[in-house]
C-alpha cells in the first residue's frame, strides 16, 4: 500500500493506494504535509482511491444517494463514498480529472459540513498581500482574468478555497486549477474583494449589496446538494461572505486595466 | 397557522432576507415587509396576529394589512416554502 499526507488550506489529508502510479499523481498535485501537522494531530480526512473505474464523463451530473450514515456520489467517471461527517472516504476514479474532481466533491463537502468556508468557483490573484476573487461560471473569464494579472501570484484560477471561521475571510493557495499551477504556499492571505465577472467593451466596477451579493453568489459555490440539511448551511456561510466582504460586478476588456479600478 | 419548509434557513442583510430551501436548493429575496412577516410565520404566528402586527408596525389599516399578507402568504405557500400546519 502507497500513502501520502497531503494538505489542502489548514485540513490534513491521509491518502492510500495501491497504484503506485495514483499516489505519484496525487504527491504532484498537492501540497505534502508539513511533518509538525502530521505528528501533532489525527487527519481531518482519510481517504482511499482506486482507479479503473468507469468511463470518461460525458456529463458533470453527479448522483447522490443516501443510506443510513454514508454517502455515495456517482459520475460516469468516478464513484466517491463517505460517512455522512465527511472525514472518512474511498474513491473509485477513471483517470485523474475524475479524480480531481472527486475530490474537489469531497473537500468542498468537508469544509461546509465543519462550518469552515466556501469552494467558490473563481479566480484568486494577490495584490498588496490581499486576495482578490473573481467568480464567474465557465467561461465568464476567471482564467483570462487570472492569466492577465500575471505577474501577480495566482491562488487560484477555477476554484478558490475561502475561511469563514473568523471575522475576516482567508483564502488559500488552491490545488484545484485549470491553467495555472499551484505554489503549495501554506500561508493564508486575507479576502479583500470579490468581484462578479462580465466580458465587456468597457471598464466599470459597480459595487454590490451583501444580500444581492448572497442571491448572486450562490450558483458560484462547489457544492453537490446531497443532504438538505447540510445544504442549508451554505446559507450561513454565504451571508459571513456576504458581510464581511465587498463585492462588485467587474465589468473588464482583455487586458489588466481592470486593476486600476481595484487598487 | 403554517409549517415552514423543514430544511430551511435564512440571513439578514441590509434590510433584505434571503431564504435558502436546502431540500430544492431555492433562493428567495424578502424584502424587510416580508422578513418581518416570515419571522412571525416561524414563530407560529396566525393570520390574525400576522395582520396586527403588520397593521400596528407598518401603521395601515388592518383591512389592507390583511389582504397584502394573504397575497404574501399564497406566493409562499406556492414556492414551497410554507404550508398549512395540519
Amino acid at each position: 500500500m502507497h500513502t501520502a499526507y497531503i494538505q489542502i488550506a489548514k485540513h490534513l489529508i491521509f491518502v492510500s493506494s495501491r497504484e503506485e502510479e495514483t499516489m505519484a499523481w496525487i504527491r504532484e498535485q498537492f501540497r505534502p504535509a508539513d511533518p509538525g501537522e502530521v505528528a501533532a494531530r489525527l487527519p481531518d480526512i482519510i481517504l482511499r482511491v482506486s482507479s479503473g473505474y468507469g468511463k470518461p464523463a460525458e456529463t458533470f451530473n453527479v448522483q447522490v444517494r443516501r443510506d443510513d450514515n454514508r454517502l455515495t456520489y456517482r459520475r460516469d467517471d468516478f464513484l466517491l463514498e463517505t460517512d455522512d461527517r465527511y472525514t472518512r472516504a474511498s474513491m473509485a476514479v477513471h483517470d485523474d480529472t475524475a479524480l480531481n474532481h472527486a475530490l474537489m466533491t469531497l473537500y468542498s463537502a468537508h469544509i461546509v459540513h465543519n462550518g469552515w468556508g466556501l469552494m467558490i468557483h473563481a479566480s484568486c490573484i494577490v495584490q498588496g498581500g490581499t486576495g482578490h476573487l473573481f467568480a464567474g461560471q465557465s467561461g465568464a473569464g476567471k482564467s483570462t482574468v487570472a492569466m492577465l494579472s500575471r505577474p501577480r501570484p495566482v491562488l487560484s484560477d477555477e476554484a478558490a478555497i475561502v475561511c469563514l471561521e473568523g471575522d475576516r475571510p482567508l483564502t488559500f493557495d488552491s490545488p484545484f486549477r485549470s491553467d495555472s499551477v499551484p505554489t503549495f504556499d501554506p500561508e493564508p492571505i486575507p479576502v479583500g474583494s470579490l468581484h462578479l465577472l462580465t466580458q465587456s467593451l468597457f471598464i466599470d466596477r459597480r459595487p454590490i449589496r451583501p444580500s444581492e451579493l448572497v442571491y448572486r453568489i450562490m450558483d458560484k459555490i462547489f457544492y453537490w446538494a446531497a443532504d438538505p440539511a447540510e445544504t442549508v448551511k451554505l446559507i450561513a456561510l454565504c451571508g459571513k461572505l456576504a458581510e464581511h466582504v465587498p463585492a462588485y460586478d467587474l465589468y473588464f476588456q482583455k487586458n489588466d486595466l481592470f486593476w486600476e479600478r481595484i487598487s | 397557522m403554517w409549517k415552514i419548509a423543514v430544511h430551511t434557513d435564512a440571513v439578514e442583510l441590509d434590510g433584505e432576507w434571503i431564504v435558502l430551501d436546502g431540500e430544492r436548493y431555492v433562493v428567495t429575496r424578502l424584502n424587510e415587509t416580508g422578513g418581518f412577516l416570515w419571522n412571525l410565520i416561524k414563530k407560529g404566528a396566525t393570520l390574525t396576529m400576522l395582520t396586527e402586527e403588520m397593521a400596528e408596525k407598518y401603521g395601515i389599516p388592518q383591512e389592507t394589512a390583511k389582504a397584502d399578507i394573504e397575497t404574501f402568504i399564497a406566493h409562499l405557500k406556492e414556492i414551497g416554502l410554507i404550508r398549512d400546519a395540519a
